[in-house]
């Protein structure tokens, strides 16, 4: 049988064989979407929502994180996690920092969201369904909440400086700049945001914003949550080295800021960050039961100021409670023990404030003794030493040095575990002033740049390679 | 009319020579025991028949002379000349104890005679996989595939295994071999169930599951006992042929098969237990005082008084010792098997039906795992031309692993609590009530952050459920069958398809559930993999009269298909005594995947020359929608060839040269291509979205891999010693790492083909036969591998695998151009002087290699009439492990050698292995002439300035098998057992019986972080390793 006729059966074979070779050919079965993430792309009015509440997120994100972190090197707080002495010993005990995990923090989500704010204001820049007014508002909130970021970014790497610009096609490494420049374009961008939530007018913003924003969830309303920031930031310039111009700065920022000193005023008024038990929402993990090894330097009680009757400053009694048994740090030699938690994050879904009006008083008092305008500083502190501590008055402030010492103990109470104490010290070169607990701790000035960012520098040209690295 | 249809029907089915009918009978050479299911075959012809149960055969002969071939598995091939006139032909067989006459795999489904295979391909039978029982397939490969690395994660039931091909092939794309079985392209996922939500290894609030969480591999869900035969085609000439899923090498299992003729049953029963095969010990308290300083490390000095106070008064006053380990793993509760097959048939219709139940109780309460199978395979001869085969094959397995691992706060993986609980408390103990009593140490001196492993272990659920199908059916046609040429057709579909049921609880008192604020934790999880694939492929055969070779050529179109859908619920605050998610605070997760492959494939073969000559060259075409273009076809050549020498000496048999070289291709994961925004987390009830920090690739493809393979195989003494040598070359070029970009562009890293990775080695396998004779024949193998895996191009990359390792301070996985892909990076001191003046910085460098310096198996087998002794001792040189759980023991003191002598009594400064840094310079650890070994350990990793303490080696031999049989002989049958039962078998085996290893932990074989790639290195708080024996009996009629 040497020839091959075609048989039915063969025919039909064959004819089974194209179809399946034809199916086989079909390239648009290989289409196959992404199921679990959207692509990037076009917007509508519900995606913008989205980014901006993913803005508001990954902020949040990284906030009980810096408060925790600049917590251990300020020593207000210790985490003692039984299983993890690294969360002793990379912040207390180990020089330099580890920069490839632990205490590199503050960087890649905080840069992250650079990118989502830039991304929204492109995609708002480009939406059609909004109007113009809505798109400047949309542009001032996302402003606002970038320069936020850099700010964390540059007080955790102070004279290491950062990088400012962003781009968003090339991916490239872009140089490092003073620390003074940063703040110079933190200070810029706010000041942008500013005029643009001011040419919003009365529109609305055209997404909401989580319950933490209540009160200033409009463009207008907002602009006072701006311009509380940008007082900080001057205040911040004022103590290294931009002094009176930054001070007078400031003072007009806070003029135009929620900051309210009237006798009774509600000193916890402002934005927050807010937290919820549903499904796929965050927890505050700076609350004692989400963080059970999160716990208070032994340090507050000491050195808290007396009330008239004797009782310590009432911010102690509010902010922090006794633990017991007492807890020690996970190995030996590591850490002294400590009986005090905090109290101030009550419940899993306590908000953590990002900033508010105690704050501003104080920022006020500040740049006040920075423009050595020691009589008006002495009210907003004896202000707050009355209201927030049951403390007696100051009698006067005599020089900056005094009236700085007793400044930061305000700010220390008042802001105690917000993020502060740490920033502030460094501030006025006062680092030293925090306690050694043992021989084996040191004190940290600034957060490393990570190690996977001077990996990639190093593959740069020089001018990209540092200083920050 | 009808009768001339039957007429022409008769007449075309009327091959073209008259026939005569030929008889005989095949015996084994030597026992003169027949030989049952033997194929008789005349060679070039159609003609042919298979052995009776007697071993008698009848076949229909062509008239003239002929040759007919006899074959068997396990017997070597017998070829007889047969004159025009002989009409009874007895065949006697010789055993092929070293399986120099297997057939092996070729193109998908295409088979090749073993002796001209011109790649090293290794072959497992089934009563290899079956002698010992395992928990899983993977298990019993151990130690016998030679190239290959083949661990287990865990000593839980169930399963849970890795198996590498010729090292590290892959960093971030799939690393596992693929897997087929009866051309069905099968699932080996390792699907973790949520006991994360316990251990909270990978944190708690994001993470239900993790890839801490003991997975098991699907692998498991094969019953050795279906399979036949089991090959793994290891270098890229062996496997290009499936194309783009192949540079890790490909599994190839084949199923048991019906034969004609009478029905054949056969029944095992097998009962066994399993022990602890080694644990970890505890530290004995040989005063009160290093006992409270003990405790007061895991908890507070008032506590350990306490404690201590009240285990004084509950002993008469001397110090308790428990070893928790052994208490809690110290269960030998029975564990069986019971498994029947039945094959039969007649000519037209075969069948195969097996089915089987399996329990195997693990050494700690509440752990053990179940595996049902059933099977049904039928090949059906439809017409001359036409046959067609229907494979179903049903698993059900569960598996109850309990909690074990890596473990954060609250601490309640079993080892990790012991490593800090002092001995002195009686753990095991009960209070008043009966209850179990409460662990005081290891979480702060608060309970709620720790556990006691006894409660955990008895109150906790982890459930895994798994039911699977997997079937096949192929239909042939031989279009054309002539003495020159062959043509065929073939279509193939396989379905496999499983849902994996995870369901984990928590129950509200347990000690540690108020750590979290809310009381019980429950996890749901579920797991729908539906995979598909069809083969359609025509094969044309030959053979021309006149020249001195045949050609095959085998060409196919094949189309895949894999969907996985994930999806877990978690829900803390629950309803005591109810497990459902829906109550309390929920956190739900569910990730999809679906993956669809189509390619074409060519390939020539030629063998000639008396059959010593091969060659093949194939070519496969890959498309898949995982690649950034999904339109592109990859194109992988290969081309291999051999030659045998035959009788070159006198003492050789025979040599063969064999040399391949070849390309196949890894495609990426699904999702690497896209570029997408990334959910950040629900706030004020709103889905947020924003940047992910890693970038997709609209440009990727697949990771390429490119391999030279050289050999030989002699056979000298006539087949009593087989040589096998093989050195293999490849490089992966385009290997997918993520480019690093600058972080503060906002996103980190992006998936691109921006690696290389080359990889070699050495496998060498000695089979000798040294004693052959009538009452004793003793087999000896032995098979030597050495890998060596290297990164050749990985700038600018991100150089750490995700999820793998714990950091610098114990030792990881980091991916550096010219170095080893398993290095393992940690810290360490580095001391320089420069002008006289020492400085000393940690930095983070090679502290060691995970991959052995090499791997050895001994194999024994000894047989003297009806009894047969087999021995496999593996031994393994090299190969570190991150010894974290003893880490954990040192921090608490609790270590079982703390009180040793430490290395450093009287040492002096100039000792690097005495001394820390502090502040960049050296300083002395205790030299005290009573410093122990604990506090030395623990001083000198220094809170993770020096890695290579608890970076140690983890050589090891293991007496991996042993098993002792008898066949009971006929006679002894005749006398006591019904006539019908044709055999009987009684086995005594056991499975890692004993291992000697310096390594401290309990296994070195272990890995934390389950099948990955590269970090395969991490022993924490591991579910202990077994040892197992079984009592079986076969019974075959």
């Amino acid at each position: 049988m040497t020839t091959f006729p075609m048989t039915p059966t063969r025919r039909g074979l064959l004819a089974a064989s194209l179809t399946v070779l034809l199916a086989g050919c079909n390239g648009e079965r290989l289409n196959v979407p992404s199921f679990n993430d959207p692509a990037v792309g076009a917007a509508d009015r519900p995606l913008l929502q989205n980014l901006a509440s993913g803005i508001v997120a990954e902020q949040r994100g990284g906030m009980a994180g810096l408060i925790s972190n600049v917590g251990i090197f300020g020593r207000e707080s210790y985490n003692y996690t039984g299983s993890e002495p690294r969360n002793v010993t990379f912040f207390l005990t180990t020089f330099p920092l580890d920069n490839s995990g632990f205490t590199n923090g503050q960087w890649d989500p905080r840069f992250r969201n650079i990118r989502n704010a830039l991304n929204f204001i492109n995609i708002a820049d480009g939406a059609a369904f909004l109007t113009e007014a809505e798109k400047s508002a949309a542009r001032g909130f996302a402003n606002t909440m970038r320069a936020l970021d850099l700010y964390y970014v540059i007080a955790t790497r102070d004279t290491l400086g950062a990088p400012t610009a962003m781009d968003l096609v090339t991916n490239s490494a872009q140089p490092f700049v003073s620390r003074d420049s940063v703040y110079r374009f933190i200070s810029a961008t706010l000041d942008l945001a500013n005029t643009q939530l001011q040419a919003a007018g009365t529109a609305a913003f055209p997404f909401s914003l989580p319950t933490g924003f209540t009160g200033f969830n409009t463009p207008a309303t907002f602009r006072q949550v701006n311009r509380a920031l940008a007082a900080r930031i001057h205040v911040y310039r004022g103590t290294l080295g931009c002094g009176a111009p930054c001070f007078t700065a400031a003072l007009a920022a806070l003029g135009e800021s929620f900051i309210n000193s009237a006798a009774g005023a509600d000193l916890r008024r402002g934005v927050y960050h807010t937290y919820s038990t549903a499904s796929g929402d965050a927890l505050n993990s700076l609350n004692n039961s989400v963080s059970p090894d999160v716990i208070a330097h032994p340090g507050i009680r000491p050195d808290a100021q007396l009330q008239a009757g004797g009782q310590p400053d009432a911010r102690v009694a509010a902010k922090v409670r006794t633990i017991s048994p007492v807890r020690t740090a996970p190995g030996t030699n590591l850490g002294i023990p400590t009986d005090v938690a905090f109290s101030l994050y009550p419940d899993q879904t306590t908000p953590i404030p990002i900033i508010r009006n105690e704050e501003l008083i104080l920022l006020r008092a500040e740049a006040n003794i920075g423009l050595a305008n020691f009589g008006t500083a002495l009210t907003d502190l004896n202000y707050i030493r009355s209201s927030a501590g049951g403390l007696p008055a100051l009698a006067a402030l005599t020089d900056a040095t005094q009236a700085t010492t007793a400044l930061l103990y305000e700010r220390r109470y008042s802001l105690l575990f917000e993020g502060h104490r740490w920033f502030d010290v460094r501030r006025y070169g006062r680092i030293t002033t925090l306690p050694l607990d043992l021989p084996t701790h040191f004190r940290v000035t600034v957060m490393p740049v990570p190690q996977a960012e001077c990996v990639f520098r190093a593959t740069q040209p020089a001018e990209l390679r540092g200083p920050g690295c | 009319m009808a009768l001339s249809t039957i007429a022409l029907a008769a007449l075309l089915s009327q091959p073209a020579e008259a026939q005569r009918r030929l008889t005989g009978k095949v015996t084994e050479e030597g026992s003169s025991a027949p030989v049952p299911s033997a194929t008789v075959q005349v060679v070039g012809g159609t003609a042919g028949a298979i052995t009776s149960n007697a071993g008698t055969y009848t076949l229909n002969a062509p008239s003239g002379a002929f040759t007919l071939r006899v074959r068997r598995i396990g017997y070597r091939a017998q070829v007889l000349q047969i004159s025009a006139s002989q009409t009874t032909a007895d065949v006697a067989l010789k055993k092929d104890v070293l399986q120099l006459d297997a057939v092996i795999t070729t193109a998908q489904q295409g088979t090749l005679e073993k002796k001209n295979a011109a790649t090293a391909t290794v072959q497992v039978t089934s009563e290899e996989l079956t002698r010992v029982p395992a928990v899983s397939i993977d298990q019993a490969l151990q130690g016998k595939v030679v190239g290959a690395r083949i661990n287990m994660n865990s000593g839980a039931p169930g399963g849970g295994g890795q198996i590498q091909v010729r090292g590290v092939t892959s960093v971030l794309g799939n690393g596992e071999p693929l897997f087929v079985i009866d051309g069905v392209i099968m699932s080996n996922a390792s699907i973790a169930g949520g006991q994360n939500s316990i251990s909270r290894a990978s944190g708690f609030t994001a993470n239900i599951a993790s890839v801490q969480d003991n997975r098991t591999n699907r692998l498991a869900d094969i019953n050795p006992a279906e399979i036949e035969d089991l090959q793994i085609l290891k270098g890229a000439a062996a496997s290009a042929l499936y194309g783009s899923r192949a540079t890790n090498g490909v599994v190839i299992i084949t199923t048991k098969r019906g034969k004609s003729g009478q029905t054949r049953w056969n029944v095992t029963q097998r009962i066994g237990q399993a022990s602890l095969l080694r644990g970890v010990g505890q530290r004995r308290f040989l005063d009160t005082t290093s006992a409270i300083q003990a405790g007061t490390q895991a908890a507070n000095a008032a506590i350990a008084r306490e404690q201590l106070t009240a285990a004084l008064a509950a002993n008469d006053g001397k110090i308790p010792f428990n070893d928790f380990t052994s208490q809690l793993f110290g269960r030998r509760d029975a564990s069986w098997e019971t498994g029947i097959q039945v094959t039969g048939g007649s000519d037209a219709t075969r069948f195969l039906a097996s089915v089987s139940r399996k329990l195997d109780n693990g050494i700690a309460i509440n752990t053990n795992a179940t595996r049902d199978n059933a099977r049904i395979n039928v090949d059906q001869t439809i017409t001359d031309r036409l046959s067609a085969r229907l494979d179903l094959g049903y698993t059900r397995s569960t598996a109850n692993r309990g909690i074990s691992g890596n473990s954060n706060t609250p601490v309640t993986s079993p080892l990790y609590v012991f490593g800090a609980t002092p001995s002195f408390f009686n753990l095991n103990g009960r209070d008043a009530q009966g209850n179990f009593i409460v662990n005081r140490f290891g979480g702060n001196a608060n309970p709620i952050n720790t556990s006691n492993p006894f409660q955990t272990l008895a109150r906790v659920q982890n459930e895994e459920n798994n039911d699977r199908f997997i079937g096949a059916a192929e239909l042939t046609y031989q279009a054309l069958e002539t003495a020159t040429n062959k043509l065929r057709f073939s279509y193939l579909i396989g379905v496999d398809r499983f849902t994996q049921d995870n369901q984990l609880y928590s129950a509200n008192d347990l000690q540690y559930e108020p750590s979290d604020g809310q009381l019980g934790t429950a996890v749901q999880a579920t797991a729908n993999s539906r995979q598909l694939n069809q083969l359609l492929k025509v094969t044309h055969q030959f053979t021309p009269a006149s020249a001195p070779f045949g050609l095959t050529t085998t060409a196919g179109l094949t189309q895949e298909e894999q969907g996985l859908n994930t999806a877990r619920v978690r829900a803390i605050g629950l309803v005591p005594g109810i497990p459902n998610v829906n109550q309390g605070q929920q956190l739900t997760f569910q990730s999809r995947e679906l993956q669809r492959d189509q390619a074409w494939f060519v390939r020539e073969e030629l063998l000639g020359f008396s059959e010593k000559l091969y060659v093949a060259a194939a070519i496969r075409g890959d498309r898949s929608s995982n690649n950034g273009d999904v339109e592109k076809y990859f194109v992988f050549p290969s081309v291999q060839g051999s030659y045998r020498l035959v009788k070159l000496l006198p003492t050789i048999d025979e040599l063969k040269l064999r040399a391949s070289w070849g390309q196949t291709g890894n495609r990426p994961l699904y999702g690497q291509r896209f570029l997408t925004l990334s959910g950040n987390g629900l706030i004020g009830g709103v889905n947020g979205l924003g940047t992910a920090s890693t970038l997709g690739n609209p440009a990727i493809k697949p990771e390429l891999k490119e391999e030279v393979e050289l050999g030989f195989d002699l056979q000298a003494l006539g087949g009593r010693v087989a040589l096998e040598y093989t050195y293999f070359d490849a490089k992966v070029r385009d290997a997918l790492l993520l480019r690093n970009l600058p972080n503060s562009s906002g996103v980190t890293t992006q998936f691109d083909n921006v690696g290389q990775l080359s990889n070699n080695g050495h496998e060498v396998a000695l089979n000798v036969v040294p004693v052959q004779r009538k009452g004793l024949t003793w087999v000896s193998r032995v098979a030597f591998q050495r890998i060596r895996n290297v990164v050749e191009q990985a700038d600018n990359v991100n150089s750490f695998p995700p999820n793998v390792g714990f950091g610098t301070a114990y030792g990881r996985p980091r991916i550096v151009k010219g170095v080893s892909t398993t290095a393992i990076w940690g810290n360490r001191p580095i001391f320089t002087t420069v002008n006289g003046v020492e400085t000393a910085v940690v930095r983070d460098t090679i502290i060691g290699e995970g991959t052995p310096d090499f791997e050895t198996y001994f194999t024994n087998t000894f047989t003297v009439g009806p009894l047969s002794l087999g021995v496999q001792v593996d031994w393994r040189k090299g190969g570190d492990v991150s010894n974290v759980g003893q880490n954990v023991f040192d921090q608490y003191r609790n270590a079982r050698d703390h009180d040793d002598a430490s290395p450093c009594r009287g040492a002096a400064i100039t000792r690097d292995d005495c001394v820390i840094v502090t502040g960049g310079a050296r300083r002395l650890v205790d030299t005290s002439a009573t410093a122990n070994l604990g506090d030395y350990r623990w001083a000198k990793w220094n809170g993770g300035q020096d890695a290579r303490v608890p970076v140690q080696d983890g050589s090891f031999v293991k007496l991996r098998e042993v098993s002792l049989s008898y066949d009971v002989p006929a006679a002894v049958m005749r006398r006591f057992l019904v006539e019908r039962i044709s055999s009987v078998r009684l086995s005594l085996v056991g499975r890692n019986l004993a291992v000697w290893t310096p390594y401290w932990g309990m296994d070195p074989e272990v890995s934390n972080f389950g099948n990955n790639n590269v970090g395969r290195f991490v022993d924490l708080a591991t579910f202990p390793p077994s040892r197992q024996f079984f009592f079986s009996v076969d019974l075959g009629f």
